[in-house]
């Protein structure tokens, strides 16, 4: 039986690093205080333990969660693990020593604490991609398609199959300017990219500017004065996204 | 005219088409073609001023109309600016909006220009370049145009997703008086054709993976509330006939909006039923997700909707013998039928409780909402709300929507730019509510004065 160690795992906030702290975990029969990632590292009162990230044993305990766990489970973490939010890790883990516990069937267990944050977790981020589904705004240039979000999570791998299973003739690239990151998507390349320090586009021609201006004024004709309700367009599209949308740019 | 005064125009004369989405069609994307349709609910890409969803292009193929009927705004007789597209121009834009993510596809409909068949051949060649000359994958919603010919519409369902025949008022003798144009069987028509298209269209697919599949998000239809004398009872149970008799996807209502001065309709400064609008939708969700039949919630003696409590909770207060119910047992109907339930947490406690018995806390961390549901449940450690104030109940359930008339916030940097542009009061509100401040009452007064008649009258009726 593991039990509650006040200690710390610092690891190198990589997926690979996280497996290797459930590793870690369990090959010293505890389960951490906290689970931190090294870029924010400050000063605790409990002694730390450095968690170096190994492929082999990443690999492990990847293999042991789809094998001994199922695709739910699997799934369940990897969702999660793309949450944006501090104290996902120790969670994470709380919920995969249940799983062991207790088998897969446990994760339909929504009652249980454990499983209530890892769904939490997941919807959260599940909802946020949903929301770029909607939201985001591809602009023209030079022939490819471009769009620019500032997303609370990381979800570009879960708007990748989505965009390249709708246009699967176009090049495009998304910019995640939380995060960094772009996919782009070149032929039947398609990978992720790092932006250090920030990124520059081309300014768009002017058949781009037209497209633009006739989306605003269809957007503007639609609605009925009559009916207008500020409170219910908040709440479909709340006001973070608004930046990087064509339509409501000048009102963000 | 440039094709951005003509966008205004046809998407001006379009907008008070309720329906707008994208659902009912799974199709993955295809190599050389550009689209997919996602399925479930659709995708909203964006949400007007009035906080209506926007998922398609949706415009006329033109607003010059050879009709007359009186409560529309595009009336042979109505003076307005009048535009139509061509084919070309209309599948151009829409590929163009649909590659920047703007929408998920085109709603395509039209006023009657010179006969019902010239106006449908205009709309099926645009449909066809956008299936054929730009291979265009995505979702494409298309009304037919009454009194068009059956092959026309045949044609017109074998290129779109879903199709639409409006059946504008509820009822014939409605129909008669404002839409002289229109009849009950030139409606009944086409929309019996389309469930029969449907159904051969499945079968032949279950026989033949290759065959032509004609508007596979099957049909919906819409109707205009508040303009001719008909009660909710009447419209909900025509609303429970469609989805029954000619498998009906979905059935939208509008709020009657006086566009026109005519003698036959209400007055120009009628109030949208808003209120109702969004009961006869809250009943409409009980008719498809909730198991709900429409004799259950309303009848010969209460023919129309409470406005101060939803469909479901109305339902609820008027069988509380057959509560509470026991989470941990109560068969998935029974839970749907529990205010504060939906579906969703429904299926939730049905799969959980399989591995626990489930207390409030276990609850709550599920995501169901107890506010309302505490006094209809029991389970693990909870024996009901015995003890509860029927005021206290009634207050809890009672719909806060039909009382809100915005916050009136004042402070000393107000200024009226601070005021959100043409924003009315509590477009959802009660019509006591709006008959108070019509005389003169401050509008959070009258909300006030009329809620607690509202809690008083529920708190005796329990």
């Amino acid at each position: 039986m593991a039990c509650q160690r006040d200690v710390i795992y610092w690891y190198d906030g990589t997926f690979e690093g996280f497996l290797c702290c459930v590793f870690e975990s369990y090959a010293n029969r505890e389960i951490p205080w906290d689970i931190w990632y090294y870029a924010t590292r400050q000063s605790s009162l409990f002694p730390g333990v450095d968690v170096q990230t190994d492929m082999v044993r990443a690999q492990r305990v990847l293999k042991s969660i789809r094998e001994k766990l199922g695709q739910r489970v699997y799934y369940m973490v990897v969702r999660g693990f793309l949450n944006g939010d501090e104290g996902k890790e120790i969670r994470l883990l709380r919920f995969l020593r249940l799983m062991y516990d207790k088998g897969p069937q446990a994760a339909y267990q929504t009652g249980a604490p454990e499983v209530a944050d890892v769904v939490q977790l997941a919807r959260a981020v599940a909802n946020e991609a949903c929301q770029f589904k909607q939201f985001i705004r591809f602009e023209e240039r030079e022939g490819m398609l471009g769009a620019v979000i500032s997303p609370k999570h990381y979800v570009l791998p879960l708007l990748r199959t989505h965009f390249c299973d709708r246009m699967p003739n176009e090049d495009f690239l998304i910019y995640d300017n939380q995060h960094y990151v772009a996919l782009v998507r070149r032929g039947e390349d398609v990978h992720y990219t790092r932006f250090q320090g920030g990124y520059l586009m081309s300014s768009p021609e002017e058949r781009e500017h037209t497209y633009q201006r006739l989306w605003k004024a269809f957007y503007d004709a639609l609605a009925i004065e009559e009916r207008r309700n500020e409170k219910l367009r908040m709440q479909h599209c709340p006001k973070r996204f608004w930046e990087n949308m064509t339509e409501l740019k000048d009102l963000a | 005219m440039d094709l951005e005064q003509k966008l205004v125009i046809l998407a001006d004369s379009a907008k008070y088409d309720v329906a707008c989405t994208s659902s009912g069609t799974v199709r993955s994307g295809k190599d050389g073609m550009l689209g997919n349709s996602v399925g479930g609910a659709g995708i909203c890409h964006a949400f007007s001023a009035d906080g209506r969803c926007i998922s398609l292009l949706k415009v006329l193929m033109t607003n010059v109309c050879c009709y007359d009927c009186s409560y529309c705004t595009n009336r042979l007789s109505n003076d307005r600016p009048r535009a139509a597209f061509t084919p070309e121009e209309l599948a151009e834009l829409t590929i163009q909006f649909y590659r920047r993510n703007y929408i998920e596809g085109l709603f395509l409909s039209s006023a009657v220009l010179v006969s019902p068949d010239y106006t449908m051949e205009r709309m099926i060649r645009c449909l066809e370049l956008l299936r054929g000359k730009y291979r265009f994958n995505g979702y494409i919603h298309a009304k037919t145009i009454p009194g068009a010919d059956p092959e026309l519409v045949r044609q017109m369902g074998f290129l779109a997703d879903r199709l639409s025949v409006n059946i504008e008022l509820p009822s014939e003798a409605s129909l008669k008086m404002l839409a002289p144009d229109k009849t009950k069987a030139g409606i009944l028509r086409p929309m019996k054709q389309i469930a029969a298209g449907s159904e051969q269209s499945r079968k032949e697919l279950a026989l033949y993976r290759g065959a032509p599949r004609f508007a596979p998000a099957g049909q919906s239809t819409q109707m205009i509330v508040g303009a001719s004398p008909e009660t909710d009872y009447h419209i909900l149970h025509l609303t429970e006939g469609l989805y029954k008799k000619f498998g009906l996807k979905r059935v939208f209502y509008s709020a009657y909006l006086p566009v026109v001065e005519d003698q036959r309709l209400p007055a120009l400064n009628t109030r949208p039923p808003l209120l109702r609008e969004h009961r006869l939708y809250q009943a409409d969700w009980l008719l498809r997700f909730y198991d709900f039949s429409a004799a259950e919630l309303l009848d010969e003696q209460n023919q129309n909707f409470n406005p101060y409590l939803d469909p479901k909770c109305n339902w609820a207060i008027h069988h509380f013998e057959l509560f509470p119910v026991d989470v941990n047992r109560a068969p998935l109907e029974m839970l749907l039928r529990v205010p504060g339930i939906g579906p969703k947490s429904a299926r939730r406690i049905r799969n959980a409780r399989r591995m626990a018995s489930l207390g409030l806390e276990e609850l709550r961390r599920m995501g169901v909402v107890l506010k309302r549901a505490q006094y209809f449940i029991t389970c693990r450690g909870f024996s009901g709300a015995l003890n509860a104030r029927r005021e206290e109940v009634a207050r809890t359930l009672i719909d806060p929507q039909a009382f809100s008339v915005g916050v009136q916030q004042l402070s000393l940097f107000d200024t009226p730019s601070n005021a959100l542009p043409g924003e009315q009061p509590g477009a959802l509100a009660a019509p006591a509510v709006h008959r108070l401040i019509d005389e003169g009452v401050q509008p959070a007064l009258a909300a006030q004065t009329v809620k607690e008649e509202a809690v008083q009258w529920l708190a005796n009726a329990m």
